[in-house]
């Protein structure tokens, strides 16, 4: 897999370093790469698998990136499970990583993805003056949201689950948040947060690892983010526990540019066919499904949520 | 235009003001001690001041508020992160304060320093009745400078849980997906701090100006 | 020299100083007997203004003791601080406080060190002024007084901590020529009231006129010293007749004969 990686996400990359000198639990890069778990995520075996289009139609964002080469995306590279890169190789792993590069390979013929972590505050407006191609990266479909961008997906629909000190035994219902602190990454945890459990305190933090500390440190009382994400921090650190309560549901979208109609058809009939030819299920194995127990979940139905 | 959200963006310009009108201050005092102890006559002060204003510096802000937000409580020290918050960005800005001071009372003559050590003012008053009250007049702009730096620092709160402008504008923009309304309305909020800041400086200057 | 019946009240003894090859006072031994004026004169480099500026320490001495009422001056700090209270200086640039009122330089030390009143602070401040001639200037910042002025602002503030000795470094030569006398003669009245006084300077009119006794200095080192009356008739070292005849040539307040 090659991936590449302009200087543009330095702020963010400042971020993801400091929680090693913060956290202080001994290896140098437990956070990330040295975590045994993270470590094992590797979806180059279904990126092999995905499928490279036939004959395409021209759009002007097909037209774009067959010229640059490669595809151009915002999204993340601090979400375990999801899109997290290796410090030290440089590689992104996760689902929707992995996602990124297949259509990357379905358009192209070849994975090549350049992020650009702008955060979730600029998706609209980098979308909007085609500044990236698409936006993958817990990128929730709503209708208002749609106003800007046209959404292909969903491609996964995530739930919010609740993670706690291991010896905190108050949080058992949803109702227990309200009042209280709850740690929660900007984006789509904070959005089903602040949704579903309006009376809850949300304290932001950009990075996993700081949402993390302040729960072990007791600064925040629980920690709301998507489930796959916090059952892999739950298994590798003993100070946390996972709740067994889960809310909302986030359907994770493909935001393309909203000029071009065209694109999203394309980008539509690609996710049905990694959906159908079993690619989506092999790439949900090496990723999510490192971090979850349970049964591979059948893809959620393209166009099944509105603003989709 | 802002529906329920206009509540919450002003509560989070409010909290802006308020790290701003706390962290100041803060900055202000670290940065005079620093001064001091970058002009006393005992050398390990020296050094010592010297050391953190180089060390701060050259280091991301960031990086100092994170560490105290979560390198703190390791050390058993668990502070509201407001505070932490705070004595970050007052930690920081101190280190710009100094230098400020720094450069100030190089502009006061000498002379008036042996002046009023030939009077037989000690060290300390020589500080506080001569070098600082001058030093003072011509950093009113600098330091108005560091004030608005630390009301546009105090952005970086949004990263590390603090409901302030920034993040109340995220917020907002997260779920109207209005970014350019959201971020004009931002902008105005830290526009207004830095004209008042603007003002004051001005107003103080002045004031500065008649009593020569 | 002072007769040994009395103690002297300024004692220097082998005093060295040195700015990094060059030495600027070598072996200086020199007595100062309460009531003393003595004036320094010298050409420019000798260190004149280095001695005075030693005897009350605003430059440290690497060499010899310097002993003022018979005591050790301390090093740097409180104790310093405090005798210096009891040294009175004049500096040739004045240096009075940019931001303070001409009366407000006058009470800051009377408040600060001498832990006067206020009120006491200010009237005595009234007094000097008004001896010096400035007083009507009292409530203005220095920046608006002449040179003249300023300088005897500066003696004003100098005589407020009631000094036991008063050191006056070239407190001329800042200042146009038309404000010279007004003041050297308030340094002459006080002079005249027996003040104990080191003065360095370049007026050798008012060197012959107030001194009780010259001091020529060459290179860092006192060459002679004596009465004004014979060491301006008869200097004794090669050194001081080349100087006066040079100083002497060019100056209107030439020596009486």
């Amino acid at each position: 897999m090659s991936t590449r990686y302009p200087n543009r996400r330095s702020a963010l990359f400042a971020l993801g370093a400091l929680p090693l000198l913060a956290s202080c639990s001994g290896s140098e890069t437990e956070r990330t790469a040295g975590n045994p778990r993270y470590a094992t995520i590797d979806q180059s075996g279904a990126i092999a698998h995905g499928p490279v289009a036939g004959r395409l139609p021209r759009t002007p964002t097909i037209d774009e990136i067959r010229q640059r080469g490669y595809l151009r995306q915002s999204g993340s590279l601090t979400n375990p499970g999801f899109a997290l890169e290796n410090v030290k190789t440089g590689a992104v792993t996760g689902f929707d990583a992995g996602i990124a590069q297949l259509l990357a390979k379905y358009l192209l013929g070849k994975p090549e993805v350049d992020t650009v972590t702008g955060g979730s505050d600029t998706r609209e407006a980098m979308l909007g003056n085609h500044s990236v191609d698409v936006a993958i990266g817990t990128y929730t479909i709503k209708e208002n949201r749609a106003r800007l961008v046209n959404f292909a997906g969903p491609y996964y629909v995530a739930h919010s689950g609740v993670l706690v000190a291991a010896d905190n035994r108050d949080i058992r219902r949803l109702s227990d948040l309200d009042g209280r602190r709850v740690a929660v990454q900007p984006g789509a945890a904070e959005e089903s947060l602040r949704k579903e459990v309006p009376h809850a305190i949300p304290v932001l933090f950009e990075q996993s690892s700081q949402n993390a500390s302040a729960v072990r440190q007791g600064r925040v009382v629980a920690w709301s983010a998507n489930t796959a994400l916090l059952l892999g921090k739950s298994v590798i650190d003993k100070e946390l526990r996972m709740t067994d309560i889960a809310f909302g549901s986030s359907p994770f979208g493909i935001g393309t540019p909203k000029d071009d109609p065209a694109f999203k058809s394309v980008v539509v009939e690609f996710l049905h066919r990694i959906m159908a030819d079993g690619t989506w299920r092999k790439l949900w194995e090496c990723t999510v499904g490192v971090l979850t127990p349970g049964p591979v979940p059948h893809p959620p139905r393209v166009g099944s949520v509105p603003g989709s | 235009m802002f529906g329920s959200y206009g509540e919450d963006l002003l509560a989070g310009f409010g909290e802006t003001v308020l790290v701003t009108v706390t962290a100041f201050p803060i900055a202000f005092v670290i940065g005079i001690v620093l001064a001091v102890f970058r002009i006393s006559p005992v050398r390990p002060l020296r050094i010592a001041g010297r050391l953190y204003v180089d060390v701060v510096r050259n280091s991301p802000l960031l990086l100092i508020v994170v560490l105290l937000i979560f390198g703190l409580p390791d050390a058993g020290l668990l502070l509201p992160l407001f505070w932490c918050f705070v004595l970050g960005l007052g930690g920081y800005f101190g280190a710009y304060v100094c230098e400020t001071v720094c450069s100030g009372i190089r502009i006061v003559d000498r002379g008036q320093i042996e002046a009023a050590r030939a009077i037989g003012l000690p060290f300390r008053r020589v500080l506080t009745d001569v070098l600082l009250p001058q030093a003072l007049r011509a950093m009113v702009q600098p330091l108005g400078t560091i004030l608005i730096n630390t009301a546009l620092g105090s952005a970086l709160g949004a990263a590390v849980g603090i409901s302030e402008l920034t993040l109340e504008t995220r917020s907002f923009n997260l779920d109207t997906a209005q970014p350019v309304l959201a971020f004009l309305t931002a902008a105005c909020g830290y526009l207004a701090i830095n004209l008042l800041v603007s003002l004051g400086v001005r107003l103080l200057e002045r004031k500065a100006r008649v009593l020569r | 020299m002072t007769t040994t019946d009395t103690q002297p009240l300024v004692r220097l003894n082998g005093v060295g100083k040195s700015f990094g090859e060059t030495k600027v006072l070598d072996g200086i031994d020199l007595d100062i007997a309460p009531g003393e004026v003595v004036v320094v004169i010298g050409p420019s480099g000798s260190g004149k203004s280095t001695l005075c500026r030693c005897i009350n320490r605003l430059e440290p001495i690497d060499e010899g003791t310097i002993e003022f009422d018979g005591k050790t001056l301390p090093e740097e700090g409180n104790a310093l601080a405090e005798l210096r209270a009891d040294i009175g200086m004049v500096f040739q640039s004045f240096n009075l406080f940019a931001h303070k009122t001409v009366r407000e330089n006058v009470t800051l030390g009377p408040i600060r060190v001498r832990r006067r009143s206020k009120q006491d602070a200010n009237r005595r401040a009234g007094e000097l002024l008004a001896r010096v001639g400035v007083v009507e200037h009292a409530d203005k910042p220095p920046a608006r007084l002449s040179g003249g002025q300023q300088q005897r602002a500066a003696i004003a503030r100098a005589l407020a901590m009631d000094p036991r000795v008063l050191l006056f470094d070239e407190p001329t030569s800042a200042l146009d020529p038309e404000m010279v006398h007004e003041v050297l003669d308030v340094i002459t009245g006080l002079a005249a009231e027996g003040r104990t006084m080191v003065v360095v300077t370049h007026e050798m009119g008012f060197a012959r006129r107030v001194a009780d006794r010259v001091v020529f200095m060459a290179d860092g080192r006192i060459a002679e010293s004596g009465n004004p009356a014979d060491f301006f008739a008869h200097p004794k070292t090669e050194r001081a007749r080349d100087f006066l005849s040079r100083v002497l040539e060019h100056t209107e307040t030439r020596p009486a004969s």
